[in-house]
């Protein structure tokens, strides 16, 4: 009878084991409260826990504190800095803008990554064939955005609209948000191959697509292009030991590119496996581009009713 | 003997696994728009469920209540995130603006009030006045403005939300939804509603 034990309880954890509630996996070795920080999912979960996991290793190393990596789904973030679940924050820097204002998180370093170091910007695309040159042209189209709560796949876009005489709500003949995961690739395609006449996609993902292959520049027109704005941010939560907020940013800033750590038996290099070049100290008034779209486009947190 | 206790155990521990782990899965992202028992609000709450799928790709789950008052509890604690309810309803009891003399003005103070009271946010009207009876085939109602209602949390999460759902605003007068409801006679709700918004471009 004894034997049938392992399997009994096996059974019984198992679809607690496969549950979607779980939040990383923590990372082992020492011994204190874990450091929890919240990584917020792009793409997929399985695709930002492979790039953001080895930070928190990473952090662990350096500083000698467990940093418990979680990865949260984009609109469930603000329920995770609300009620302090996490300690640090790795967001776009739309939603850190967001906390900063509502709940005084600390805006720490800023992801470099692609062609604008620190910095993206929001593109509006159509088909070179499509004959659509300028606002004017777009009266009328169909349009596809990316995530609503992306700066750069729908807040720039909004607000270039909006300051160039073209409100979307009146002028689009109808506009959607990609479903699902990988939204970004998802409005590119679209407007690739004809679904929507007009696409609200960062210049980033333009960039990387062409360089992996996936798509040729030459096939499209960018119709408007916002300023660069900060983009992905690291946060502290108000309440963190400012020695810890400030060694936690050091390590971030002093991160060399060829810098690796041990994460779940494999030697990985830190940066590459984030797809990024490197951390940029954040500079609070870089990030008045941001508040003052998310003002014009009456978004929150600044949102008016 | 033996080996059919053992069967029988592991064979119960599997059903478990199964019927437990449905209630465990990922559902993404979802939002529940609470209905009561009106032929308006299953038409009203089958066009926004549409609408907002198939623009956002979010799952959008109807669930029945019994009445408004029920729904506006639901969405208050938490377990829904849009209802619809009537300007006349929300004013009952209340001094001010009668919402069938001066709709727009009752409009505007239900708002201010849900805003203030419950941080809940009165999207624009549709345009028709309710409730409909259930049962009345020539369409009976309680005759006041009908908007959907949902909270600031919720436009947090979800940013085009009322942007998206004011897209109705003004579309569905008396007699738009007389034609819904009888046409819903012959033909399943969600069809009816689906037929309106491609006719609409809205779809």
């Amino acid at each position: 009878m004894k034997i049938i034990y392992p399997f009994v309880v096996f059974f019984i954890l198992l679809p607690f084991l496969i549950s979607c509630q779980g939040n990383g996996d923590g990372v082992s070795g020492l011994d204190e409260k874990p450091i929890r920080i919240g990584f917020m999912i792009c793409n997929s979960k399985a695709e930002s826990k492979a790039r953001f996991e080895p930070i928190a290793a990473y952090l662990s190393e350096k500083l000698g504190r467990k940093f418990e990596p979680i990865l949260v789904d984009t609109y469930k973030f603000e329920e995770y800095v609300r009620d302090k679940k996490v300690d640090f924050t790795h967001t776009n820097s739309m939603l850190a803008i967001s906390y900063n204002e509502d709940y005084g998180l600390k805006l720490l370093t800023v992801d470099k990554r692609g062609q604008q170091d620190h910095k993206d910007s929001g593109a509006i695309i159509t088909r070179k064939d499509s004959g659509i040159k300028n606002y004017d042209d777009m009266r009328g189209k169909t349009m596809i955005f990316g995530p609503a709560l992306a700066p750069f796949g729908y807040m720039a876009q909004y607000y270039l609209m909006l300051t160039n005489g073209f409100d979307p709500e009146e002028d689009l003949s109808y506009y959607a948000i990609a479903p699902g995961a990988y939204k970004h690739e998802k409005v590119i395609y679209s407007v690739l191959y004809g679904r929507y006449d007009l696409g609200s996609v960062p210049r980033i993902d333009l960039d990387l697509m062409e360089e992996e292959g996936k798509i040729d520049l030459d096939d499209f027109h960018i119709i408007a292009e916002s300023i660069p704005m900060p983009y992905c941010t690291v946060g502290a939560m108000p309440d963190v030991d400012p020695a810890l907020v400030q060694k936690v940013k050091e390590a971030l800033l002093n991160m060399k590119q060829d810098e690796s750590v041990l994460h779940e038996g494999e030697v990985l290099k830190v940066l590459d496996r984030a797809w990024l070049h490197g951390f940029a100290e954040a500079d609070d008034s870089e990030f008045d581009l941001i508040r003052e779209r998310l003002k014009r486009n009456n978004m929150e947190p600044f949102k008016k009713f | 003997m033996k080996r059919n206790k053992y069967f029988i155990i592991i064979a119960g521990l599997i059903l478990i696994h199964l019927l437990a782990t449905p209630l465990l899965a990922c559902k993404g992202r979802v939002l529940h728009l609470a209905v009561g028992n009106s032929v308006d609000q299953a038409i009203m709450g089958q066009m926004m469920s549409i609408l907002i799928n198939e623009r956002t790709g979010t799952t959008v789950e109807i669930v029945q209540m019994e009445d408004t008052k029920a729904a506006h509890e639901a969405v208050l604690h938490g377990l829904a995130e849009i209802y619809i309810n009537y300007v006349g309803m929300a004013q009952a009891g209340t001094e001010g603006p009668n919402a069938l003399d001066e709709p727009q003005k009752a409009y505007i103070l239900a708002s201010r009030s849900y805003n203030r009271e419950f941080g809940m946010i009165w999207l624009k009207p549709f345009g028709f006045q309710g409730p409909m009876a259930q049962a009345a085939s020539s369409g009976e109602v309680d005759r006041s403005l009908a908007a959907p209602i949902t909270t600031k949390e919720v436009i947090k999460k979800f940013p085009i939300l009322d942007r998206l759902i004011n897209k109705l605003a003004g579309r569905v007068d008396n007699k738009t939804l007389e034609e819904l409801r009888g046409k819903s006679e012959n033909q399943d709700v969600e069809i009816t509603v689906r037929e309106f918004l491609t006719s609409h471009k809205l779809i």
